[in-house]
């Protein structure tokens, strides 16, 4: 049966994303232990987990979450305070609650025995005086700050609910560890007669009077796994008049120091805030299967491609009616296809948020301190380019720690503070998205990546280069300087590696030093989506290219007196030098020299560049193709599209015609080109 | 893959084995119809239940609903461990 494993499914993102939550949280509470907020949350993440995991029975997932649990509601009772050792054991025994929620069977969980009985151990002394009694109720009390009262817990169950392996028993069951089931009703009210039956329908409801110190949310968040097949409804009956045995012998601290009458009505409006908090929650998310956006996205490609020969058509049709209506097909397109790339746009805060981990993992194991600083986390980018940006983001984000920062004595040498910092930075920028990753530490020595560079034979003893040429040396293959070797990084293979992953997302990385923080500085430039965009089209001789709308900044004719010295690399714009790119000249195309020719001006990275045409036609909605493997070493093109009229159009790649224009322009100045990167002087 | 429901026409007495789920529940409501249809039915035989989840308390409830003959109620028998249990925890009292 399907269902069950649809279920699962669920139960398994849920608790990945609980997880991820509660990572974020732990390092969260190391700088701001004190908040209460901070503490419930944590708590609520794991007993979700081990509330889910209890339904399926999973009893690995449930005795070893109910350990930490036990942990966290001492913790937030404020009998313990959380250490250093303590949140390092609890992000691992959260490493170790991952292992287990992706092992589907008790019996396959035995191999990671070994590593959660350590655990259990390092928390033994944290551990309440309960001591091992696991996933009983007699310890599961896990609100104990509240008086127990009576309460009415209306349960509607959808009629689908036992087709998805959501048995209303297993609820009432787990109900009991909340609190004392004192009755239960089973309403039959709609059990039809056998005839009528469907045996895998769902007839039954149930009312179920629970005394617990439980509030609301957590006897609600016990249905949160089946909140579309069960519907709940809460009531809060009079108070029981004793306070909860538990409640009493804890010990008095700012936030529960309160008395019985004044916790209720807190709990109350806390539960009304929260509540409100997953309504608008649930109105914001819902999943989907991430290929089925794909799959929509590429159908939307072709449907742009075929609007344009719509367009094309009717144009040359010269029906005014069929005009009007492609235009108006075109708009509608157009806003179909921005929407359902806006589908696939996800902040890049959450890639920037594992890093925390990252960052503080390796810190100690090169003993430095170091603080992650994370700003532009709500830039959104296309989720297909966040998944691949993981990788190269790691690698740099640990080579910032590891070669970056200097070690704390070699800082308070230099009068900088003990603990480094390392800046994660992301904003957009002229139709890309930058990603910065900084450091505070020393920079880069331009003399010891010149001398590496020699010794290892990547450069000439004579050659001159500019301290841009010299960084960039750093992302050839086989190119380190560290003495050292760390188990980190240092091993000399990566930052090539780094590169061409960038390059294969149609981006670009470059090397500031002195960087932002006053260290060094990479710099990840990435077109935001890799699907579609809005191109500005423009023949030469008989070709078409299109360039990327948003690098456009204006068009302008190249007027005659401009076009006399053909060998003339620049004009004069409103007093502005603008190189030139002779598109003709530079794809080496046959024909005549058109007498009216135009100039497309682009922008990229803060460098404009004037590119020379012979005919401007206009925009359009340019889905893009990959350019086959054979084309791979072709410089200037990112890719194809197709024509309305069913021709191919290339794809200017203007960083790279604006980086090669901007070298042999150095290059030009000086007399002669380097040596350090011939592809790149090649043209 | 063994049979759920037994039913020997001669006691009129329908046997439970095994467990009674949602994964059963379609077997066992057609094996209920057929024994039902056959008027022989009388008990049903609940020792031999290990499992009992919603589907199959929703099966035992409306089994206990059926008349034979002139108003005679189908009764349910022998209950086992696990059906106990799940009726205690729906709140139904079992009476014998």
């Amino acid at each position: 049966m399907t269902t069950m494993a649809t279920a699962l499914q669920t139960f398994l993102d849920e608790s990945r994303e609980l997880l991820s939550d509660m990572e974020l949280l732990l390092l969260a509470m190391e700088s701001r232990s004190g908040e209460p907020e901070l503490q419930n949350a944590l708590f609520r993440c794991v007993h979700t987990i081990k509330g889910s995991a209890g339904m399926f029975g999973l009893d690995h997932v449930v005795d070893f979450t109910h350990v930490v649990e036990n942990v966290l509601d001492r913790l937030r009772a404020g009998e313990i305070a959380l250490s250093r050792d303590l949140a390092n054991l609890l992000l691992r025994c959260r490493d170790h609650i991952s292992l287990l929620v992706e092992v589907p069977e008790p019996s396959e969980a035995a191999a990671l025995q070994p590593g959660g009985v350590v655990l259990l151990a390092g928390l033994e002394p944290f551990h309440s005086c309960a001591g091992s009694s696991h996933a009983q109720t007699d310890s599961t009390e896990p609100v104990a700050a509240e008086a127990s009262r009576k309460c009415r817990i209306d349960i509607r169950i959808h009629a689908d609910a036992l087709r998805h392996g959501m048995d209303p028993l297993g609820f009432i069951r787990f109900l009991g560890t909340l609190g004392d089931v004192a009755a239960v009703r089973t309403l039959e009210e709609k059990l039809p007669v056998l005839g009528d039956m469907d045996p895998e329908t769902c007839y039954l409801d149930f009312e179920i009077d629970l005394v617990t110190s439980a509030d609301r949310i957590a006897i609600e968040n016990i249905f949160e796994l089946a909140s579309d097949l069960y519907q709940i409804e809460v009531q809060d009956q009079c108070p029981v008049t004793e306070v909860d045995p538990v409640a009493a012998p804890l010990p008095a601290q700012p936030d529960t120091d309160e008395s019985v009458e004044s916790a209720a009505p807190g709990a109350e409006e806390q539960a009304d805030t929260s509540q409100q908090n997953r309504r608008r929650k649930q109105v914001q998310h819902f999943r989907i299967q991430a290929d089925k956006l794909d799959n929509l996205i590429n159908l939307v490609g072709e449907l742009v491609i075929s609007s344009a020969a719509v367009s094309l058509g009717a144009e040359q049709s010269g029906d005014t009616p069929a005009r009007e209506s492609a235009a108006n097909l075109n708009l509608l397109v157009e806003a179909i296809r921005d929407s359902s790339l806006d589908l696939r746009m996800v902040p890049i805060g959450e890639t920037f948020q594992r890093f925390q981990r990252v960052v503080r993992d390796v810190a100690s194991e090169l003993g430095k301190d170091i603080e992650l600083v994370v700003t532009g986390a709500d830039t959104e980018l296309d989720k297909t380019v966040v998944e691949k940006i993981g990788d190269p983001l790691t690698h740099l984000v640990r080579n910032a720690c590891d070669h970056g920062v200097e070690a704390p004595a070699a800082r308070s040498q230099k009068g900088k503070p003990t603990r480094g910092r390392v800046h994660l930075n992301a904003y957009h920028e002229s139709g890309s998205i930058i990603i910065e990753v900084s450091d505070d530490g020393g920079g880069l020595s331009r003399e010891r990546i010149l001398a590496k560079a020699m010794e290892r034979e990547l450069v000439r003893p004579d050659a001159v280069l500019t301290d841009q040429d010299v960084f960039n040396l750093i992302f050839e293959p086989g190119f380190s300087t560290v003495e050292q070797v760390t188990n980190l990084s240092g091993r000399g293979v990566g930052m090539d590696v780094v590169r061409r992953n960038i390059e294969s997302l149609r981006g670009t990385v470059e090397l500031v030093s002195p960087g932002v923080l006053g260290g060094t500085t990479f710099r990840i430039r990435l077109p935001l989506t890799l699907a579609i965009i809005d191109g500005f089209m423009a023949r030469v001789g008989d070709a078409t290219y299109v360039v990327p709308l948003e690098m456009v900044v204006e068009c302008t004719e190249l007027s005659a007196e401009q076009q006399l010295g053909a060998e003339q690399h620049y004009i004069n714009l409103r007093q502005e030098v603008l190189p030139l790119i002779r598109l003709r000249a530079h794809f080496k195309l046959s024909g005549e020299l058109r007498k009216r020719q135009n100039i497309i001006v682009v922008r990229h990275g803060g460098q404009k560049a004037g590119l020379i045409v012979d005919e401007l036609l206009g925009e359009n909605q340019t889905v893009i193709k990959p350019l086959g493997g054979i084309f791979s070493n072709l410089r200037g093109l990112s890719g194809s599209t197709i024509l309305g009229n069913g021709q191919v159009a290339l794809i200017l790649d203007v960083p790279t015609l604006i980086q090669q224009v901007a070298r042999q322009e150095d290059a030009a100045n000086r007399g002669f080109q380097s040596h350090a990167r011939p592809r790149l002087s090649a043209s | 893959m063994k049979d759920t429901l037994r039913f020997s026409p001669e006691s009129g007495c329908l046997a439970v084995v095994g467990e009674l789920t949602i994964y059963q529940a379609k077997a066992a409501a057609e094996g209920l119809r057929s024994a039902f249809a056959s008027g022989q039915l009388r008990h049903v035989d609940l020792a031999a239940v290990t499992e009992l989840d919603a589907a199959g308390l929703q099966w035992l409830l409306v089994a206990a609903r059926l008349t034979v003959n002139d108003g005679e109620p189908v009764t349910l028998t022998n209950h086992s461990e696990p059906v106990c249990d799940a009726l205690a925890l729906a709140g139904i009292e079992v009476s014998s």
